[in-house]
């Protein structure tokens, strides 16, 4: 199979600050994520994972270097561009969950759609297509975010990141908030998630989390310092 | 599909306090604005129909300026001056509302305000008759019944019927008057149709006896003002000058009295408006300035406390003009609900104070859109306040970056 990567990174670098004051989160990093990838990114704290995962995830810019997301490249004067690919290529897990509690689990799933700009046609899974796909039953889609679990949270939190159906599930620490019990059944929805095709991009330091992944990236200091799998 | 009103009306519900002052302020503003508004038209409308109900040849005569009281009482003696030395008028009504208290037993009550005057008065009012006459002829002896010509409400609330006499004790009130009590007979001589009011005088709540009578009464001389009528429109600024001229001489050459057409006294009343608009508007101003704060105070708490919604939201694909426009909608959904409770609130209060309070009050306009293309600019421009004083608020959470917002502690 000849297809294009998910995303490209080359000689990715990112610099906050500015003078002497300067620190390098990200140091020449490249990095290719394919179709069906199932890729962890661990290391210590200020390691450069989340600053990754944001570059990643077209809500930040690198200071040199280029990506590419789905073979488009994420332009760095163009804002709008970038939240438009965010939006449609794009589907965010957070460590804490991020749904808005104004919003029954139903709205909460459908809410990236009222941002979508194009219509491409691409028929968009139902909200409870999706929360079948999480494993959760039918009648939690008209209750609030209030009303359920941590870990049911989080799996709608999931339901609404591939409610755009989009190219990679970046997911940052999705377990940080959970205990074992719903870590373990966050991870088997990534697992299935992953088994039946999607992308997914988990930043962690934990490895049990690390241990789903087919593929480890290990930073220190803004730098990819070692590469497990595949 | 989420719809953005409903979210919009979820997080309004979410803050029903702040949502509630915002609503509040809109909702005084519009309320007040149109009460005082639909005052000010509705009192111009009033008085210049009224004014213009009497045609446009009555000319008024009235003691003292608009800076200084008069040297001279304005007198009968003025009036038939007026009569005999002017030429091209139609008709000549002194009058004289002095404060008398009227004890009728046969009716059960005291009336005040028995009006002086002759006959003239009845076509310079315009004043029609539905039984007897405007005869007020009278002998000059207070033992002899005395005329009177009763205004619908009078004759209409009492059952009085032409010819009837009633026994009555008038107490004069005012100082020249000494206030001694007279006892004499009503004969009740006409009675008028219904007439309306006139620049806020209820020409039907009048009595009507001679005004020679009146003086002996009250033991005065001095009028309230005096009713010419000129024979045409095209009259009116020569008689006016006239009367003038005839009334200055009287006066030992003291311009001590004021001469007023129908165009003056429309000017008159616009001038009055005006001053009183003016006060309005500062009022309106006010008003417009504290909902304008309170929109703005409110969505930019509103924003600071949603930084991290806002940053999810940027996260999962909402663009700037979503952000923006998120709480632009909020911002207007409060303006215009205060705005629509206003117009409801103001039109209800208009109507009650028009079908209860009477006086001043029935002035009032109780339909919004009759105060014309005014009602619809006080709309638009309170929701372009809100829209408005939202914008920076607005525009600040669309600057928001994901990330800043969904990384700060």
């Amino acid at each position: 199979m000849n297809e294009r990567p998910i995303a490209y990174l080359q000689d990715v670098t990112k610099v906050y600050g500015s003078g002497r004051n300067t620190v390098a989160a990200l140091r020449g990093i490249n990095l290719q994520i394919d179709p069906a990838d199932f890729l962890a990114v661990v290391g210590p704290s200020g390691s450069g994972k989340s600053t990754l995962l944001h570059i990643l995830g077209c809500m930040d810019i690198p200071t040199t270097g280029s990506i590419e997301i789905d073979g488009e490249p994420v332009p760095r004067e163009n804002e709008r561009k970038r939240t438009q690919l965010r939006g449609e290529k794009i589907g965010f897990v957070f460590q804490a969950f991020h749904l808005l509690n104004e919003l029954s689990v139903r709205e909460n799933i459908e809410l990236p759609r009222m941002f979508l700009r194009r219509n491409d046609g691409k028929k968009l899974p139902t909200a409870e297509e999706l929360i079948e796909k999480v494993h959760m039953p039918l009648a939690v889609l008209d209750r609030r975010p209030t009303e359920i679990s941590g870990g049911e949270r989080q799996r709608v939190a999931i339901a609404r990141a591939l409610s755009n159906n989009p190219s990679m599930l970046l997911c940052d620490e999705p377990t940080g908030n959970l205990d074992s019990a719903n870590s373990t059944a966050v991870m088997r929805i990534f697992d299935s998630l992953n088994h039946s095709g999607a992308t997914i991009v988990v930043v962690t330091h934990n490895p049990e989390v690390a241990a789903h992944a087919a593929r480890t990236v290990s930073l220190k200091d803004g730098r990819i310092v070692g590469a497990v799998g595949a | 599909m989420t719809g953005r009103t409903t979210l919009a009306f979820r997080y309004l519900w979410r803050q029903k306090m702040r949502t509630g002052f915002v609503v509040a302020t809109f909702t005084a503003a519009v309320t007040v604005t149109l009460l005082l508004t639909s005052a000010i038209v509705g009192t111009e409308q009033t008085f210049i129909g009224e004014i213009n109900a009497l045609g446009v040849t009555w000319i008024y005569v009235e003691p003292g300026t608009s800076n200084s009281a008069s040297i001279y009482p304005l007198t009968v003696g003025d009036a038939q001056a007026i009569a005999r030395s002017v030429p091209h008028l139609a008709a000549v009504a002194p009058i004289m509302i002095d404060g008398l208290s009227v004890d009728l037993p046969a009716w059960g009550k005291s009336l005040a305000d028995i009006t002086g005057t002759n006959a003239s008065v009845q076509s310079i009012f315009k004043y029609s008759i539905t039984t007897g006459s405007f005869a007020l002829a009278w002998g000059g002896n207070l033992s002899a019944p005395l005329p009177v010509v009763a205004g619908y409400n009078v004759w209409t609330t009492h059952d009085l019927s032409v010819g009837q006499v009633l026994p009555a004790t008038i107490v004069s009130l005012s100082a020249s008057g000494g206030g001694g009590a007279t006892q004499v007979n009503l004969v009740v001589a006409g009675l008028l149709g219904a007439r309306g009011s006139l620049g806020g005088t209820d020409l039907d709540s009048a009595i009507f006896t001679p005004i020679s009578a009146l003086e002996n009464l009250t033991n005065s001389i001095s009028l309230t003002y005096i009713f010419v009528s000129a024979s045409s429109s095209e009259y009116v600024g020569g008689v006016t000058s006239a009367i003038t001229s005839v009334v200055q001489q009287r006066h030992q050459g003291y311009q001590d009295f004021t001469v007023l057409s129908e165009q003056s006294w429309v000017s008159y009343v616009h001038d009055q408006l005006a001053q009183f608009s003016s006060i309005i508007s500062l009022v309106e101003a006010t008003l417009l300035m504290l909902s304008s704060m309170s929109v703005f105070v409110v969505m930019t708490m509103a924003v600071r406390d949603r930084r991290r919604v806002i940053g999810a939201m940027r996260a999962i694909g909402a663009h700037r003009s979503d952000i923006m426009g998120q709480f632009l909608l909020e911002a207007s959904l409060m303006s215009v609900s205060g705005i629509g409770i206003g117009v409801i609130l103001g039109t209800a209060v208009a109507g009650y104070l028009k079908a209860n309070a009477g006086g001043f009050y029935s002035y009032l306009l109780t339909n919004p859109v009759q105060l014309g293309p005014y009602f619809y600019e006080l709309l638009g421009v309170l929701w372009g306040i809100g829209f408005l004083f939202s914008m920076v608020p607005a525009y600040q959470a669309s600057r928001l970056e994901a990330v800043e917002a969904l990384t700060e502690l």
